[in-house]
């Protein structure tokens, strides 16, 4: 009977979640037959079973729900939000019973309250209540139960979670002993049949690994089947029409992580209701669609799932919210104007702050937006804001796939060995690295990484653990960590070993209490691993405790007036090592020498289908490729070819004169070297063309008569090269900025424009204004006058 | 009602522990410490696939820490859910003590007090029953 009375409680608790969404998709299509008769199953079965196991209230509340849904499928009675209310309490009673029929306790007796509300709705004139419940009460359950049951789909097993763990644990043994045996066969040098066999049991071992792992995920649709329910309870409440979309259920997720997101998404929710969606009256000002959308979205990419939560409401005021914060003394009024966009919205998630008007029982009591954060940190995820202000506002939740996996950096100090997140960790640092000075301030540490300062400590020291002040191994290694909560800080450890996937258990309680870790693991070594909690650390350093958006990004913005300029340190091609101003360097390409030719007097290299210069690059090899530098000064792009790229540094130094300014800015320090700084604008000032987009280039119209040879096999290609375009078509001469013939210049002498070459070197009498036709550079410099005179 | 306990020693001390809550009485492999943790925490050990939290009971009676070393013995009891394994000296027997022989009129000493939660006799002697729960609960060691 035990085992009856649980399969009962677990079967109805999870068909109660699937109901509500039924019901509420039902208020919204009266007419649909499959969702009441769904319903209506439901119900029954939940009467027969009651009715078996002798649970009179259950029974009692069941039957006359029953007789509410049997009338509306004969249609005497239509869908109405009431209706639905009051069907909703009472399967929230079955719910509510249920739950105490497992504890065994005791809940308040007014169901004949809600069951006479929900009757209410019967038409009059059909039969006495009592009368109904006589006749259901003797039903021949037993019969209606079992044809019931056949229609069930999926064959599934239900398995307590208790059980799975240990499966769960065996298998892992498993893969630990296996481990083992593999050392051991590698040791004895095991003949090939015995390495076959262990390989055939290696796979089914891993494979087993895998299904097991898999036991543990979840269809993300449990998590969402219980939201239509909530939207419409709060759209009711607050006289709002919500349409909500979902998309993506079958995304699988761990099991735990379904529990763990519960909240959040229903905060999330409400908060979009109510602060997001407009009343109809405002949408319709607004020009929008009276029902509200909002949009849930699951997809799994890579190791993460995100959950997407789109609503079209009015999104987030800036400005109110900056004076929102500013009230609730976040943020003083100054420090806000220098927040980012980014950082003022992520200002919703600090306790006490609220963007609703006035406080309603759901929400706006400025508990919620932190609450989602700190839930979701608490499982390793974040969340992203995209606001269009008076379109919406768009929330990405990013989760690891699993909660009892991360990915794990395992490092050593003393000698001990840590894991750490790998998602806390910035970047991974040599303590011999000269962008690297660390500061002792009298116990405390800065360390300098960049010209950026950060808290530091070594992770030896911070652990109370021998060997941090020993100066055997001065190669030590810096993480640079961004916890969840707090500032970015430096942790010093002496190596670190090993990129890993962890599998994490939390700790005992008396271990976590240290508040320096954040769970145990133990990786295929078998020894025992503590893992780090990021957090934890910062706070034992002395990071600040500052809520971590505002400080970050105050942080930022004065790092970036502070910001001092970098270069890159390079091997030029001729052996020497140079240095180059690291803005106007895009980035480093690897271009193959077959892409690059010696035409038109330099060297170039054709990229992405477009022809660029190179500059320093005198000898081409047979093959292999060459290591570029992309510069870029904001318009034209070129190439600077280098033989190898050492190190970036801030030119925090003096930079020295040097004698050819021309080619080298000047001479700095670095690595205890002097280097020369080149001189950036000797590449681009190399060629005129550079100054004009092909949309500006001036027209040149030439005018002769004949064959024109020589206009057209020299005066053209100059005039192009030097970026003019040149036209010998009579229409464009109106249009063209100069105009030139070589001819006595008798016509046209009152048009500015008219430039005249001759045929002779030394000038002839009659023309004023005209050029040998051979002198480039006077022809050239004529133009240029003209075209300033013009301008 | 008797129920069976297993007769272990801590510090010298022979002392009883329920053997209902008992998992297993293992050799400790590689102890890994555990730095800035509570004192009577030895460290951490492997147990198949599962990390038990070590804990020095001698500690626990007398405040100073013993050297616990691979090899030595560990009673290992689940509570709340967490697997601790609890360092004795040598483990001796299985008895079966009923609450009639429980001695309410005994008193243990100040140091055992925190972590024993009755006296019985058993045979010729008298034995302190231990309650593993009370040696690992945070809020009790931080007064200590």
């Amino acid at each position: 009977m035990d085992d009856l009375l649980d399969d009962f409680i677990a079967e109805t608790r999870e068909t109660l979640e699937a109901l509500s969404g039924q019901l509420v998709q039902w208020e919204k299509n009266p007419q649909d037959r499959t969702l009441i008769d769904g319903v209506f199953r439901f119900v029954h079965t939940v009467k027969g079973s009651c009715g078996f196991l002798d649970l009179p209230r259950l029974l009692r509340l069941s039957h006359a729900a029953e007789d509410v849904l049997s009338s509306a499928r004969e249609g005497q009675i239509i869908a109405s939000t009431q209706l639905v209310t009051k069907i909703l309490a009472v399967v929230d009673r079955i719910a509510a019973l249920t739950d105490a029929l497992e504890t065994g306790s005791t809940l308040f007796d007014n169901d004949g309250d809600l069951i006479e509300e929900m009757l209410a709705f019967l038409p009059k004139d059909d039969g006495g209540i009592s009368q109904n419940s006589e006749a259901g009460g003797v039903f021949d359950f037993e019969n209606e139960h079992s044809s019931d049951n056949i229609k069930s789909k999926a064959r599934t097993v239900r398995v307590s979670l208790n059980l799975l763990d240990r499966l769960m644990n065996g298998v892992s043994d498993m893969v630990l002993a296996r481990n083992e045996v593999s050392r051991q066969l590698r040791k004895s040098q095991a003949e090939a049949d015995v390495d076959l066999a262990f390989g055939r049991l290696s796979a089914s071992v891993a494979e087993m690994r895998d299904t097991v792992g898999l036991m543990r995920m979840q269809n993300i649709d449990r998590l969402f089947s219980s939201l239509p329910r909530l939207l419409r309870d709060i759209s009711l409440e607050l006289g709002k029409e919500v349409d909500l979309r979902i998309d993506g259920s079958e995304v699988e997720v761990d099991r735990e992580m379904v529990e763990a997101l519960r909240d959040p998404l229903t905060h999330i929710l409400r908060n979009a209701v109510d602060h997001g969606i407009e009343t109809v009256v405002e949408r319709l000002a607004a020009g929008k669609h009276p029902v509200g959308q909002i949009h849930i979205v699951a997809r799994q990419s890579g190791n993460q799932i995100l959950i997407e939560i789109m609503d079209n409401g009015r999104g987030i005021d800036l400005e109110q919210l900056g004076s929102r914060a500013v009230t609730s003394k976040i943020v003083t009024a100054a420090e806000w104007q220098t927040l980012t966009e980014k950082a003022q919205l992520n200002t919703i998630f600090v306790p006490g702050l609220s963007t609703a008007k006035q406080v309603t029982a759901i929400s706006g009591r400025g508990v919620g937006m932190d609450i989602v954060k700190s839930n979701l940190q608490a499982i390793g995820g974040t969340v992203d804001l995209e606001n269009s202000v008076g379109q919406g506002l768009k929330m990405t939740l990013r989760l690891p796939l699993t909660l009892s996996i991360i990915a794990g950096l395992s490092i050593k100090a003393g000698d001990q060995f840590f894991g750490v997140s790998r998602n806390s960790v910035v970047e991974i640092l040599s303590s011999t690295n000269k962008n690297v000075k660390i500061d002792d301030l009298g116990g405390v540490s800065v360390a300098h990484i960049r010209g950026k300062r950060y808290p530091y400590a070594k992770l030896e020291e911070l652990l109370g653990i021998e060997g941090g002040e020993n100066p055997v191994s001065a190669n030590r290694t810096l993480i640079v960590i961004r916890p969840a909560i707090g500032r970015v800080y430096v942790l010093d450890v002496e190596s670190v070993i090993d990129n890993e996937e962890l599998v994490v258990k939390p700790g005992a309680p008396i271990i976590m209490a240290t508040g320096l870790y954040a769970g145990t693991t133990l990786p295929d070594n078998g020894r025992p691993m503590l893992l780090l909690d990021a957090s934890g650390l910062g706070e034992a350093i002395g990071v600040e405790q500052e809520p971590d958006n505002v400080a970050t990004s105050a942080d930022e913005t004065a790092q970036q007036v502070a910001k001092r300029p970098s270069a890159l340190l390079y091997i030029a091609t001729d052996g020497v090592k140079r240095a180059i101003r690291l803005n106007v360097v895009d980035r480093i390409e690897d271009v193959d020498v077959a892409d690059i030719t010696y035409v038109g007097g330099k060297m170039r290299a054709r990229v992405d289908g477009k022809l660029y210069d190179i500059c320093e690059l005198a000898i081409l090899p047979d093959d292999g490729q060459i290591k570029l530098l992309r510069l870029n000064d904001g318009q034209t792009t070129k190439f600077l070819a280098v033989e190898d790229v050492l190190d970036i540094f801030t030119l925090d130094g003096e930079i020295y004169p040097s004698a050819q300014p021309e080619i080298f800015e000047g001479v700095v320090m670095t690595q205890d070297q002097s280097v020369e700084l080149i001189n950036i604008f000797q590449y681009f000032e190399l060629q005129a063309d550079v100054g004009f987009s092909p949309k500006n280039r001036p027209l040149c119209f030439i005018g002769c008569d004949g064959d024109a040879e020589w206009e057209r096999r020299i005066l053209a290609p100059l005039l192009t090269a030097s970026g003019y375009v040149v036209s010998f078509d009579d229409a464009d001469r109106n249009d063209a900025a100069i105009v030139l013939c070589r001819d006595d210049g008798s016509e046209d002498r009152d048009d500015s424009r008219i430039l005249h070459l001759r045929e002779n070197l030394v000038p002839s009498t009659v023309a004023t204004s005209s050029i040998y036709r051979y002198d480039r550079t006077g022809l050239l410099s004529a133009i240029q006058s003209k075209l300033a005179g013009a301008a | 009602m008797a129920e069976l306990y297993l007769i272990a020693y801590i510090d010298g001390c022979r002392v009883a522990i329920n053997s209902g809550r008992i998992e297993s009485i293992v050799q400790i492999p590689e102890i890994i410490f555990v730095p800035r943790a509570d004192p009577s925490i030895a460290g951490l050990f492997a147990l198949r696939s599962r990390v038990l939290t070590l804990i020095d009971s001698q500690y626990s009676v007398t405040g100073n820490r013993q050297q616990l070393a691979k090899g030595c013995l560990a009673v290992v009891v689940e509570i709340s859910g967490h697997h601790y394994g609890f360092a004795v000296d040598k483990v001796e027997d299985v008895v079966s003590i009923s609450d009639e022989v429980v001695q309410k009129s005994i008193n243990p000493s100040a140091k055992w007090r925190p972590i024993i939660s009755d006296i019985a006799q058993v045979g010729e002697h008298l034995v302190m029953i231990l309650d593993p729960a009370k040696m690992v609960q945070c809020d009790q060691l931080m007064a200590a």
